[in-house]
């Protein structure tokens, strides 16, 4: 029967298409998700000072504040909150830089009356990162800065993240962090993943190999025709 | 009667090698890309926005990539059964002239023809993407289901239409099913929806003969698409069983 020998040919296309897909997609982002900002459609921008309704007085912290989310665990895939600021020109950030953060969902009430919000992050942030500066060729378009996060420790929870930096802004100078908190997924097949395609094409080999040792004529065949080729070759490519 | 008919159907294949040939370069293009498409899903299931400006996750992307499959094995199907037609018209007497039954003769064909697309449609995305994951999502199971049914279905009629020997016919069911009665479907569900009979039968006919086109309509189906791949699977057994009926009694050998 040459069941055997259609089974082992398919195991071991489907192994090695499954390995080579896994091995292609090792690094590329396999998702992108805009996490919505909850309180507005408009970037937010909180000054907890004091309260001017988007006109920022110095010194002020801004905030871009995403809608609460939850990521679950799904194996070979690294999730990262990414994130891609611009800050308007004429903004003069100081010092202490832009800062992304990941909060639990039950502390967003709190953070709104927090006076000392600096120290109310650094506390409470499940995770932090600095927002590096990025070169861009787009003139006079304020400065961009962009980070990850990894969230792979963070699985299961309901969080929110925010985007929070220092302004050393003048008094009737308005400003507005035009933020996007993205949730990316990147593919890393682990090794199990690769192994599994592995035994895919070990048993499809095997398959093969019990069809030949049952038919010995077809490993006979299967020479002959490999000998052939070049000369089957030759004669195809020939003019008649 | 099987094991036969299997034997028949792998001389078949053997006849007509590049049948086999091309099974296998839709099995590894399907099999290669099913990640790609579907790992996207997998991470946006698991991935919950409770802002009410986002929408609910829906696996339409699962469905859209489903039907692609679909497709490229719908193609493999028109290509063996116009194969079926060609080589019936043809050769059928020197076939029927050996020591095989009609009825051998009948599986085997509906073996290439039917079951072989829709399962090979089926094994060369899950199997890929059990690689990823060994615990597949219940949603994605379940349009696989829905995915099987369709090809089953669809396979039948057209295994129906290739036993009667015409190409032209064979061609022309093919691309009926495949392209313009879903698009007849869809749309005299929208035009006929103040009608409610026209349209509920639509809607039937949609969820029986595409259920997997069927979980991405807007309207409210009258049959739901987990009923509906039943029913579509107990309609391929009939056509299938009609098919073989039909060859074993009232085929005539030119």
């Amino acid at each position: 029967m040459r069941v055997l020998r259609y089974a082992g040919i398919l195991l071991v296309i489907v192994g090695l298409a499954a390995l080579a897909s896994m091995s292609l997609m090792d690094g590329s982002v396999v998702y992108r998700s805009w996490i919505s900002q909850s309180l507005s459609s408009t970037p937010v921008v909180i000054n907890v000072g004091n309260k001017t309704g988007g006109q920022i007085l110095p010194p002020c912290r801004v905030f871009s504040v995403s809608s609460c989310f939850k990521v679950g665990r799904v194996k070979g895939v690294k999730l990262y909150m990414d994130f891609s600021v611009n800050i308007p020109s004429g903004n003069v950030l100081s010092s202490q830089g832009v800062w992304g953060y990941l909060l639990d969902c039950k502390l967003l009430q709190s953070m709104s009356v927090a006076q000392n919000m600096s120290q109310f992050l650094n506390k409470f942030s499940l995770a932090k990162v600095k927002l590096r500066r990025k070169a861009t060729s787009i003139p006079l378009s304020g400065t961009y800065y962009e980070g990850q996060i990894p969230l792979e420790n963070l699985t299961g929870r309901k969080i929110f993240a925010v985007i929070y930096g220092k302004l050393k802004a003048s008094p009737n100078q308005s400003c507005l962090i035009t933020g996007t908190p993205t949730v990316i997924a990147i593919a890393h097949p682990e090794l199990d993943q690769k192994i599994r395609t592995l035994y895919l094409m070990a048993a499809g080999a095997l398959l093969l190999a019990l069809h030949y040792i049952r038919n010995p004529e077809d490993i006979r065949e299967l020479v002959e025709r490999i000998r052939s080729y070049p000369s089957r070759l030759r004669r195809r490519s020939s003019p008649p | 009667m099987l094991k036969s008919a299997v034997k028949i159907g792998l001389y078949i294949g053997k006849r007509f090698r590049w049948i086999t040939y091309s099974y296998l370069i839709v099995v590894f293009i399907v099999s290669f890309s099913s990640p790609y498409f579907l790992m996207e899903s997998l991470v946006a299931s698991s991935v919950q926005t409770f802002s009410p400006l986002s929408p609910p996750y829906h696996n339409y992307a699962v469905i859209q990539y489903f039907s692609m499959a679909g497709f490229l094995f719908a193609l493999m199907v028109l290509v063996s059964a116009i194969s079926m037609a060609n080589d019936l018209r043809s050769s059928a007497l020197f076939h029927l002239s050996q020591p095989m039954s009609r009825t051998d003769v009948a599986i085997s064909w509906m073996i290439l023809t039917s079951w072989a697309p829709s399962v090979l449609c089926v094994l060369s995305i899950v199997i890929p993407l059990m690689c990823y994951l060994p615990h597949l999502p219940s949603g994605i199971l379940r349009n696989f289901l829905l995915l099987l049914s369709q090809m089953l279905v669809i396979s039948s009629i057209v295994l129906m239409a290739s036993a009667t020997r015409r190409s032209w016919l064979v061609l022309a069911v093919c691309l009926l099913l495949m392209f313009f009665l879903p698009f007849l479907l869809a749309t005299a569900i929208s035009i006929f929806a103040p009608t409610r009979y026209v349209s509920d039968a639509a809607s039937i006919a949609m969820a029986v003969l595409y259920p997997l086109m069927a979980s991405t309509t807007p309207y409210n189906t009258t049959l739901s698409p987990t009923a509906g791949a039943q029913a579509a699977v107990v309609l391929a057994a009939v056509i299938q069983g009609l098919y073989l009926a039909y060859f074993k009694f009232r085929f005539e050998v030119i």
